[in-house]
């Protein structure tokens, strides 16, 4: 997965995930997710995967049971591979699977990929423009310094004695100021380092579509396809 | 699409990133909230109704672009910008949100649109948190195929997500922008130069 391009890979998962989105498949989601519940296994630490589960249950669960209680017409269940399930079961096993599916199809992706990597790809494959690129990976780094301004703002207006909920115009505005000032002094500074959108630009890493690229498309798309054409349940 | 991108400044890019960034952060810190909330109306089946409540937060970072840059495609590009920088900070639902934040982003787009971006203000805010919010429960229905769920709790959803989009994208996003251009801080870009 790591040796994939960073635009295919993406690509893929998100017409995967289109599939999936777009009919009522138990057997193809539980298909995809034991399938990048492995792969997923490969790639994250122990302890992050069983998290990955626990948060992906904790949704599950609650979907599950409003598929339960609130479907709309009480459909006949039916055998399922020598199991009976009930109508409402099996939606609410439909809808409980399809978020176990996208979570690891995303974090399948998202262990793999490094958001330079993607930009990077996305510049050579898809011809993103330059400022794009270095502007969303500029922003991207400034992340860290949220937090700490957010729970600076927030103390400072404590030690006044004012409340802030979350979210208040209070809190929000000091933080936006700083993001206005932040994007104007970046700018700022990459433009006076010579940064410029128009001069051709060389690339320290070539990202290329190969063959195994193809192979994973190809498979993976097929295995959908062929999936949802299977006489479904 | 690549030439009408590359008419962007640095500048514009970097201030839609940060906001971006702003939000999200905000946000993730409220998931915990949106999790709890879920577990906890789960007994009685209406989990899906949980995350309702904070949804109109999805659409703050493509009104405040689009209100202070007035300019278009910046409410779908900062959407979209959002939903990219969403799955690297830890978004399991991975490529899948980058759709859903297209979604989005073309319903807030739309109240931008109304009025062929001359001037933003109450009704173009408001025309897009409606917008966002149709887009998004239609996308919404086929994702997560809520399409067999019974009509009273689908109705349930939109409306709380359409009072949750009108507080967040509408009425917050223009006080706190309005707050902005008085301080002077917006004075580089059309919302701040039509307010001072």
């Amino acid at each position: 997965m790591r040796q994939l391009n960073p635009t295919v890979k993406f690509s893929v998962i998100l017409l995967v995930g289109l599939i999936v989105s777009f009919q009522n498949n138990l057997r193809l989601n539980l298909i995809l997710v034991i399938l990048f519940a492995t792969i997923t296994a490969v790639y994250l630490p122990i302890l992050k995967w069983l998290r990955l589960w626990l948060w992906l249950s904790l949704a599950a669960i609650g979907v599950f049971f409003s598929g339960y209680f609130f479907l709309q017409e009480k459909t006949v269940g039916g055998q399922w591979y020598g199991w009976h399930l009930s109508g409402q079961t099996r939606y609410g096993l439909q809808l409980a699977t399809r978020i176990y599916s996208f979570g690891f199809l995303g974090a399948s992706f998202a262990a793999t990929t490094t958001l330079p990597a993607l930009i990077e790809s996305l510049q050579q494959q898809l011809h993103l423009p330059p400022q794009f690129a270095y502007g969303i990976m500029a922003a991207f780094h400034v992340a860290p310094l949220i937090p700490p301004v957010y729970r600076q703002t927030q103390l400072s207006l404590w030690s006044r004695g004012l409340s802030a909920p979350w979210l208040s115009a209070r809190l929000m505005t000091p933080l936006l100021v700083k993001s206005v000032r932040w994007s104007e002094i970046l700018a700022t500074a990459m433009i006076s380092r010579g940064f410029t959108a128009e001069a051709p630009r060389t690339h320290f890493k070539k990202y290329q579509i190969q063959w195994f690229d193809w192979l994973f498309a190809v498979s993976l798309i097929g295995l959908t396809v062929g999936v949802t054409f299977w006489k479904s349940f | 699409m690549t030439k009408k991108l590359a008419k962007w400044s640095l500048k514009d890019v970097i201030m839609v990133g940060i906001t971006a960034l702003v939000f999200g952060v905000i946000y993730l810190g409220a998931v915990h909230v949106g999790v709890y909330l879920g577990v906890l109306l789960t007994p009685v089946g209406l989990a899906v109704l949980a995350n309702e409540f904070i949804f109109g937060v999805w659409f703050m970072a493509a009104a405040f672009a689009g209100y202070v840059i007035q300019r278009p495609g910046a409410a779908l590009i900062t959407e979209m910008i959002a939903a990219l920088l969403e799955v690297f900070m830890g978004n399991f639902y991975g490529p899948i949100v980058f759709v859903s934040g297209f979604v989005q982003g073309i319903g807030t787009e739309a109240g931008f649109m109304s009025n062929g971006y001359h001037r933003a203000g109450w009704p173009q805010l408001i025309i897009g948190a409606i917008a966002a919010t149709v887009t998004s429960f239609i996308w919404g229905i086929v994702r997560a195929s809520f399409s067999g769920l019974q009509w009273q709790l689908l109705a349930a959803i939109f409306v709380i997500r359409l009072l949750s989009a009108l507080l967040f994208s509408a009425v917050i996003v223009k006080v706190v922008c309005d707050r902005l251009a008085k301080m002077g801080v917006l004075s580089n870009y059309p919302s701040g130069a039509t307010q001072r």
